[in-house]
């Protein structure tokens, strides 16, 4: 079924943005809600590209690319930056350094030694 | 609850449109590139002119369209396979073409 992927993704992308807006609501400020979403889809994604679980196309398409991708956001943490009184490109430029090591560990979470070059 | 079923549906075709344009990467992984520009335009345009559309095109559409998450990813496997100069080129435009992005829609109006 060649639609498939895309339903998946369009899923995945409806549950997790849906989620990253509950937090966010929920959350006490604009950049706490930020940290949350961005560093947790990273350690998500991470998980999801090493585990033998979570291996298969179709589940890389509904949990990674719709998931974790509708989840985490670029757009949010640059109108963040920008747009709100209490913004700052600090967060902004904190948050991929730190992101790239979440994404680490949540690859590192999901089975792989540590220093493995992929 | 009406306002988290707005925001999951927008947020699933911004992420399928992001599927669609993922897969355009050679030196760069462009497809992200474009998506996280574009989703910052758009998120910046409507705060800025249609904010009572806030859940559709802030939450939702520019949301989904744009990741977090695969960027890092990419980032990431660029410097595992020793490509420390595309790596940096990433995050330098990731951070430089959305930016640009959002003056250019602050200015226009």
């Amino acid at each position: 079924m060649p639609g498939l992927p895309i339903l998946l993704t369009f899923l995945g992308g409806a549950v997790g943005s849906a989620l990253r807006f509950v937090i966010s609501s929920s959350a006490d400020d604009n950049a706490t809600g930020l940290w949350i979403v961005n560093l947790a889809g990273a350690l998500v994604l991470g998980f999801l590209h090493v585990s033998s679980l979570t291996k298969s196309p179709r589940t890389q398409a509904l949990l990674g690319t719709g998931f974790a991708g509708g989840f985490t956001t670029v757009s949010g943490l640059f109108t963040f930056a920008q747009l709100t009184p209490q913004g700052s490109y600090g967060v902004l430029a904190t948050q991929i350094f730190v992101g790239i090591l979440a994404y680490w560990l949540g690859r590192i979470l999901g089975g792989e030694r540590a220093w493995s070059r992929s | 609850m009406v306002e988290v079923l707005v925001v999951a549906f927008f947020g699933g075709l911004g992420s399928v449109a992001r599927s669609l344009l993922g897969n355009f990467k050679g030196y760069l992984p462009w497809g992200i590139l474009a998506a996280n520009t574009l989703g910052t335009a758009i998120a910046a345009w409507s705060m800025l002119t249609q904010p009572q559309l806030g859940l559709v095109l802030v939450a939702g559409l520019a949301g989904g369209l744009s990741t977090f998450s695969t960027f890092v990813a990419q980032t990431w496997q660029l410097v595992q396979s020793d490509r420390r100069v595309a790596a940096f080129l990433n995050v330098l435009l990731n951070l430089l073409l959305p930016y640009t992005a959002l003056m250019l829609v602050g200015f226009s109006l």
